[in-house]
């Protein structure tokens, strides 16, 4: 991840994430940090709900404390970075209501182009509109609308593949702030699928571990 | 690294290749960062160098865990130097239970302030700064995962005494501290067998821990006595007790509210201790706590949280993190700061900056002079 102030500043940071669907609640989803080496061996499991908020917890490695921590915050940068934690945590199909706007071509792509509104009443936007391409329903665009309406923040999702045949994950995604001229571009490799994971390894007993 | 092995060993005739590339792989899952420091605490001034390294390797598909964390203090004085190991153990997992044995660092509670439950390691007051560090405590341990919790139980058989050399030893007391010659009140020494047991649990935005130790308690008491040359001194006294600890914490929006109480039977008489208040996010980045110290020895208590108020607040910064606390007595008005700051240096180095100060009268708590020095630390890490 990749944080890019209006001046050009740049500042780097890495993580291991892992993700776990579940039946009949949202994702679960642990975060590992990497870099910078002070935060290392942090991490931050989220329990996703779709109609109540979240569950989180942190672990601090130098403390061998997990701490449980408020999840209010919906609308919170995500370290530091142009991304909410409402933008990276699992899209919920529940957590929105949506709107056919219409078809457009965006970067020679066919696309449906969509309106939803966040059905929780502590997000941090009115409403986003969400370019999807018409042949594999892949999110191509987003754009980010604040309480008054004006347009915040848009998203893009770049290079595109198709992992183990099945699952299509977007290579880059960068999102700018248009308020601030701030950056982050998130950059995503080594994907695995069907790795194993069970729930056991999404418990916050088990956050020591997740070295 | 395990395929370096493994190609290793199924060769039988181990080449030096391969043992060159094992070498290689575990080394390359060492973490660790060494610390230069250097403090003014008191009319007192002290440098240090420390390595503080972790090593994690897992076999048999991740279900059996080997950790060493070895910590190695320098100091250019003599005094305080420390080769210990914060953790040396090995645990092996099954889906529900998890069997750990060697030594290891534990915590347990949810408030800021002051950690009461959180008894199973010493502390060590003379290399932590202002607060502490944890000494690896010896234990075989065993832990079961649950729908109606989970359990711990633990096994202590050989107890770590508190240090007091260098600092510590001259500041705590008018008369000094002579840690080689500690009273125990068990006959068996530091090789009583101690244990504990907490059944933690989360229900809804309710997480609730029950703990009970029983043991040579970690913090010691003092008896006058003479060391070798005839010097008045104070020796360290061992008790055994039987503690037992609740803490909560009620996770809702942006708040946090937590309390952590316990109570004990130390040789001179049961008492009631507790902490507990909250916490306010702002945003993930800021939050601020208040909470209340209490303690039903009053002013006897062997620390000043008798009756205090703690207000803090946190600020994650995009380079680094600002923390700041104070501890207010009720009834003198008595309080004591503190302000840390860490400042990240490019991806693998950090400065810290640590201040306390005491503000107050000093006669009216005279059994606090450990905390009453004005502070001041500055370490920088790098991380390898």
């Amino acid at each position: 991840m990749v944080l890019r102030t209006r001046d050009g500043r740049e500042r780097t940071r890495e993580m291991r994430v892992s993700g776990l669907a579940m039946n009949g609640d949202g994702d679960r989803t642990l975060i590992v940090f990497e870099n910078p080496r002070d935060l290392e061996g942090t991490a931050l499991l989220t329990f996703s709900h779709p109609e109540e908020s979240d569950d989180q917890w942190l672990y601090l490695p130098s403390l061998k404390r997990v701490k449980r921590i408020a999840a209010g915050n919906r609308a919170g940068s995500f370290m530091g970075s142009e991304f909410a934690y409402e933008d990276i945590g699992s899209q919920e199909v529940d957590k929105f209501t949506y709107r056919y706007v219409g078809d457009e071509t965006l970067d020679g792509e066919e696309a449906f182009v969509v309106e939803r509104r966040p059905v929780d009443s502590s997000s941090g936007y009115s409403r986003q509109t969400v370019w999807v391409d018409q042949e594999e329903y892949r999110p191509l665009r987003i754009d980010y609308y604040d309480k008054d309406g004006e347009v915040l923040k848009t998203l893009r999702f770049t290079g595109y593949r198709r992992i183990t045949g099945t699952y299509w994950r977007a290579g880059q995604m960068t999102m700018t702030n248009h308020k601030t001229g701030r950056t982050t571009t998130l950059t995503w490799s080594d994907y695995t699928f069907d790795t194993g994971l069970a729930e056991r390894n999404f418990s916050p007993n088990g956050l020591a571990r997740a070295r | 690294m395990s395929t370096a092995v493994r190609v290793g060993l199924r060769a039988c005739g181990v080449t030096a290749l391969a043992l060159a590339l094992a070498a290689q792989g575990l080394l390359a899952q060492w973490r660790s960062e060494v610390v230069a420091e250097g403090r003014l605490f008191g009319p007192a001034y002290e440098t240090a160098l420390i390595l503080d390294a972790e090593f994690q390797h897992s076999w048999d598909r991740g279900r059996q865990v080997l950790r060493v964390a070895p910590y190695v203090r320098w100091d250019p004085s003599g005094e305080r130097n420390r080769i210990d190991f914060v953790e040396l153990s090995w645990a092996h997992q099954w889906e529900r239970w998890e069997l750990r044995a060697g030594l290891w660092e534990v915590f347990w509670g949810v408030s800021e302030s002051r950690h009461l439950v959180d008894v199973i390691n010493q502390r060590d007051l003379v290399v932590g700064g202002q607060g502490y560090l944890k000494m690896g405590q010896p234990m075989l341990a065993l832990a079961t995962v649950q729908s109606w919790g989970t359990v711990e139980l633990m096994l202590m058989p050989w107890f770590r005494e508190r240090r007091f050399d260098g600092r510590a030893g001259q500041l705590w007391s008018p008369i000094p501290v002579d840690a080689t010659q500690p009273v125990y009140e068990s006959g068996a020494g530091n090789t009583r067998l101690d244990w504990a047991i907490r059944w933690s649990h989360r229900v809804g935005d309710w997480d609730f821990g029950l703990s009970h130790f029983s043991g040579t308690r970690r913090e010691p008491g003092f008896l006058p006595g003479e060391d070798g040359s005839g010097r008045a001194v104070l020796v360290p006294y061992y008790d055994v007790v039987d503690q037992t600890g609740v803490d909560v914490q009620w996770t809702r929006g942006n708040w946090l509210w937590k309390l952590e109480a316990v109570t004990l039977n130390p040789t001179n008489g049961r008492y009631l201790a507790a902490a507990g208040g909250l916490e306010y996010a702002f945003a993930d980045y800021i939050s601020v706590f208040a909470e209340y110290l209490f303690d039903s020895r009053g002013d006897a208590a062997t620390n000043s949280f008798a009756d205090d108020l703690f207000v803090g607040a946190r600020l994650m910064l995009q380079d680094g993190q600002l923390q700041g606390g104070a501890f207010v007595d009720r009834e003198t008005w008595n309080s004591v700061l503190r302000l840390a700051l860490t400042w990240r240096l490019g991806s693998s180095a950090t400065l810290a900056v640590e201040a306390g100060a005491f503000l107050g009268d000093e006669s009216l708590e005279p059994a606090l002079a450990s905390r009453q020095h004005d502070y001041l630390s500055l370490a920088v890490t790098r991380y390898f």
